[in-house]
């Protein structure tokens, strides 16, 4: 069974080797959503009291309201993973253009001496 | 707002999944659902407030807002996250075919002809040089590899699990919604009196859009042909085991070498963007060579490009380049009423119909109805053969 189509890839990034860290990068986010959601068809069984085996949990299917549930898990996981990208640009703007020019802003010289390191104030 | 996953119709050659292939097909589908519902929509906003601001001229071509558009950080993380999600419905999907390969050749194989369809398989027949040059889609079987010895359906098993995963089950529980849309909103509707007693399906694949045609018009003898034999054997096993009855041939659109004058209907859906520029006009002409007279030729695509602005060109376009349609945006480009007057359908028997694609109606597999419709639209090209005077 072939796992990658034939012909070019295309691809996004200046560096091609960026490409392979994203394709890393979601599968590995898949195999982390799989993960929880075994380990939730796990929780979901106990909860019956019933003793159980693997061939049990390999049968699970869960009903309307745990399929919801897990639905909105898996987003929520997808959702704090891409979160950098899903809110570029939602930044507050607080008038500074860089971390920088807020660095230089706060310190700049001030009527009150700032605190010299080693020395007490009173 | 509580969404549940949809559930694909379990019909008797539909692979079947474990539990971790299930949870990885729910993984994929939340990812492929966030990339669309949440970033795709961002790359308008990108072009809006950040790429076109920053051009010298004006874009005169989507091919310049492209260029422009993949310079952008968001566009191109974007874009990326969408080819990868793709690749990873493809990559769960054969993982999910490929350990039962053997046992879908067997099922398919023994599968008894209870409604009456059958199957004619052409070793000789080539594969169309446009399907060889990349995997249409990314599915990593093509259309047409074989996987087994025996009566391989592993393509078809690919197509039938990973499109509705790609559509995110709205094509329905069969999958059967542009087929459904076409059939019912257009021909029931609109074409009342039209009984075609002899229907042709091209580029049929595993089905999906010819069984409608079999619920419509159940006197009808229907037939679905394609090119690659591994979709011919799943789709002649999922119908009989669905009571179809469709007869399933191995051909090529351009020349089928079914009888001048044979069929009153030929059609295909979402097939033409998957040929190439040569082979276009020749399937026309193909099509009005078999029609009897007062026949219609009908083929289903999304929206020509020609009444849209440049941008939206651009983001349709996207699967020209990233989902392995190479032939999309210029089809998309290409005057098809033009090109059935050339392939000898009068003008004044030429027009251009659009229907809803989203026309779902079925049972899932617990046997509940589920009535409904999704958005998009389909542009149907519709050429009526003269009749003799």
């Amino acid at each position: 069974m072939r796992f990658r189509a034939r012909g070019p890839r295309p691809r996004f990034f200046a560096d091609p080797e960026l490409d392979r860290f994203h394709v890393m990068l979601v599968a590995l986010l898949g195999e982390v959503s799989v993960l929880r959601d075994r380990l939730d068809a796990v929780e979901r069984v106990l909860d019956s009291g019933r003793p159980f085996t693997r061939a049990d949990l390999e049968a699970y299917e869960p009903d309307a309201a745990a399929a919801a549930e897990r639905e909105a898990e898996r987003s929520a996981l997808v959702e704090r993973v891409l979160r950098v990208v899903l809110e570029d640009g939602a930044e507050a703007d607080t008038g500074y253009a860089t971390v920088e020019d807020v660095v230089a802003t706060v310190s700049a010289p001030h009527p009150v001496p700032l605190v010299t390191p080693g020395r007490k104030t009173s | 707002m509580t969404v549940t996953p949809p559930k694909q119709f379990a019909h008797a050659v539909l692979p079947s999944a474990t539990l971790d292939e299930r949870a990885r097909e729910d993984a994929v589908r939340t990812l492929r659902r966030t990339v669309l519902d949440r970033l795709v929509p961002g790359v308008a906003d990108a072009w809006r407030d950040r790429v076109e601001p920053a051009l010298p001229d004006p874009a005169a071509t989507r091919a310049e807002i492209r260029s422009a558009m993949l310079a952008d950080p968001f566009v191109q993380h974007t874009f990326s996250l969408r080819r990868i999600v793709q690749e990873q419905v493809w990559d769960t999907t054969a993982q999910i075919v490929g350990r039962q390969a053997e046992d879908l050749a067997e099922r398919a194989s023994s599968m008894p002809a209870r409604a009456g369809g059958t199957l004619q398989l052409d070793p000789d027949l080539p594969i169309p040089p446009y399907l060889k040059t990349l995997d249409v889609h990314g599915m990593p079987t093509g259309y047409w590899d074989e996987v087994t010895d025996g009566h391989d359906v592993a393509a078809g098993a690919m197509y039938d699990r990973g499109v509705y995963l790609y559509a995110l089950g709205r094509s329905g529980p069969l999958g059967d919604s542009r087929g459904r849309s076409v059939a019912f909103d257009f021909f029931a509707e609109r074409l009342p009196d039209f009984r075609p007693a002899r229907i042709l399906d091209l580029g049929c694949s595993v089905g999906h859009s010819l069984l409608p045609y079999a619920e419509l018009y159940p006197e009808a003898e229907i037939w679905g042909i394609d090119v690659a034999p591994g979709v011919l054997r799943y789709a002649h096993a999922r119908a009989e085991s669905l009571g179809r009855r469709v007869h399933f041939a191995q051909r090529d659109a351009e020349d089928t070498r079914f009888a001048a004058g044979s069929f009153d209907l030929v059609v295909s859906h979402i097939l033409l963007h998957e040929t190439s520029a040569a082979s276009l006009p020749r399937i026309f002409a193909e099509c009005h060579r078999l029609l009897a007279p007062g026949g219609y030729m009908v083929h289903a695509e999304l929206p020509q490009y020609a009444d849209q602005d440049l941008f939206t060109q651009f983001m349709i376009d996207y699967d020209t380049f990233y989902n392995n349609e190479p032939f999309w945006g210029a089809m998309h480009d290409t005057d098809l009423d033009r090109l059935a007057v050339e392939a000898g359908f009068a003008p004044e028997d030429v027009s251009v119909a659009f229907v809803a694609s989203g026309r779902t109606e079925g049972t899932d597999r617990t046997g509940r109805s589920q009535p409904g419709r999704s958005p998009g639209q389909l542009q149907l090209t519709v050429a009526r053969k003269a009749v003799a005077r």
